[in-house]
């Protein structure tokens, strides 16, 4: 399994100088909008697409079927992708939190508190993204799965539009369900959005193991 | 245990396709070529050995075991279409393969790269044809296999690779222990090589003969019509009506000739006996 992770490293490896050029590019447009979540909130994203490029080398260099015929079981394969998406996850996480440390002490009007909150709702969206996606991935392939990402995105961001129209957020329970929310200590927010990630991730890995297991090469 | 992987009235139908029946035992020691026209399910049949596509029905054992890790373990494997990530380094192979498996021997692995004059630098996808073939071989042989599993490593390729990759294959199954299946439709390379033939056509096993025995005894009857009539019909394998003649496979030209002193044989090539089983009539 970790012949794998090293795997998708050395295609990650070789892509390197051009992922340090658009990573440079990140850093002078924030430096000069004087935004430090701009750069929070990109890299991340950033950090999701590259990883998916994985799963188009894996798709057009017939990985797939060679690393079905490894000492590999089908679930050692699909661990291994989750395994290397949450761990870059969680190393970018914490080089946000180390950066919302000191981020602060040169720019005046940055406070901790916002950007740790930026990087919750960053952490959340691309957990929320990559749970979406890998069972996408593995279910249509990377060209028909990247379109079903938009797609259910797209119906999400509609259902949510619908319900917000609905004046559901009108309803007396639910603003003080928003109220006691916003009432809710930093700290114990973060608890509450890992929790959730971590159920994202286990249910997203679930189901990606029961397809993988059905597929044939 | 002489049996390397014993089949067992294997099925697996695909849509039109059928894969139906097989019955094979590939022994220990030997070479075996797998023959067939494009799509007969030669590549099915292999992939159904690496549990790649699941089976309808029947038996695969494989080190006298269903297949499973420490079975993989055991096997080297290059499939017909190139297969590492075309990003990477030669060199990365190395680094990949010793964390999955577990005899991955890098000395070994570093000879060939040097044997073949491959530099560990270059990205794959920079590799010639050839090249890329031959790293696929030398990776499936670095792990100290038992066997063999290869799926198409001649095809594309010139003669002089070919030659190369066929003495690497001689080269390891010298010591008695080790065994190959390859599938090819070069049928020369099948004939330099092989110790068995695996015929398959259709989906359905045609035959399954030791090399030596089916060139030895096969053999290809030109003749007139006449002469096609006194041929006992129990020594006719598939026969063919051409423009000016019929081509008959037999399967014992020194009986048949014996029979028919006037006929003209002429030992039968692998090609000829495939030509003739899948384009001719029994």
């Amino acid at each position: 399994m970790k012949g794998l992770i090293i795997k998708d490293l050395c295609i990650i490896k070789n892509q390197m100088k051009s992922l340090l050029l658009v990573l440079g590019v990140f850093v002078i447009l924030s430096i000069i909008n004087k935004d430090a979540s701009f750069i929070l909130f990109l890299v991340p994203f950033y950090m999701v697409m590259i990883l998916i490029t994985t799963f188009s080398y894996d798709e057009f260099n017939n990985w797939e079927r060679y690393c079905n015929s490894l000492p590999l079981s089908r679930n050692q394969i699909v661990k291994a992708k989750y395994l290397l998406f949450n761990a870059c996850t969680i190393i970018l996480l914490f080089i946000g939190f180390i950066a919302s440390i000191f981020i602060p002490i040169f720019i005046d009007n940055i406070s901790f508190e916002s950007l740790i909150s930026t990087l919750l709702g960053v952490a959340f969206g691309v957990t929320f993204v990559i749970s979406l996606l890998i069972p996408f991935y593995y279910r249509f392939g990377s060209q028909k799965g990247r379109i079903m990402v938009f797609i259910s995105i797209a119906v999400l961001a509609l259902l949510i539009a619908l319900i917000s129209k609905a004046n559901i957020f009108n309803n007396a329970s639910f603003l003080t369900f928003i109220n006691n929310l916003n009432n809710l200590s930093l700290g114990v927010m973060a608890i509450i959005l890992l929790l959730l990630m971590f159920i994202l991730i286990f249910i997203s890995y679930q189901i990606s193991l029961r397809i993988y297991n059905k597929k044939e090469f | 245990m002489d049996n390397i992987i014993k089949v067992n009235n294997l099925s697996k139908s695909y849509g039109d396709f059928k894969l139906s029946n097989l019955n094979i035992e590939i022994k220990k020691g030997s070479i075996i070529g797998l023959i067939g026209q494009n799509g007969a399910g030669k590549t099915t049949f292999i992939k159904l050995l690496l549990d790649l596509i699941k089976k309808d029905s029947g038996d695969i054992l494989i080190f006298g075991q269903t297949i499973n890790n420490d079975v993989k373990d055991k096997i080297g494997i290059v499939l017909d279409d190139s297969f590492f990530p075309e990003v990477i380094k030669v060199q990365d192979i190395n680094q990949i393969m010793k964390n999955i498996y577990k005899a991955w021997d890098e000395k070994m692995f570093f000879n060939y790269l040097k044997k073949f004059s491959l530099n560990g630098n270059m990205l794959i996808k920079n590799l010639s044809t050839g090249m890329k073939k031959k790293l696929e071989i030398i990776t499936a042989l670095s792990h100290h296999p038992k066997l063999l599993i290869l799926d198409e490593p001649t095809s594309g390729l010139d003669p002089i690779v070919r030659n190369e990759i066929l003495d690497l294959f001689l080269e390891f199954i010298e010591n008695g222990e080790n065994s190959i299946l390859f599938s090819s439709h070069i049928t020369s390379d099948i004939e330099i090589s092989a110790d068995y033939i695996i015929f398959i056509d259709k989906g359905k096993l045609i035959f399954d003969k030791a090399k030596d025995d089916l060139l030895d005894n096969y053999g290809i009857v030109k003749c007139n019509e006449e002469s096609f009539k006194k041929i006992t019909k129990d020594y006719i394998v598939a026969w063919r009506k051409n423009k000016y003649n019929y081509e008959v496979l037999v399967n014992d030209r020194r009986k048949v000739k014996k029979l028919d002193q006037d006929l003209t044989i002429d030992k039968a090539t692998l090609a000829d006996i495939m030509l003739l089983i899948v384009k001719g009539e029994k």
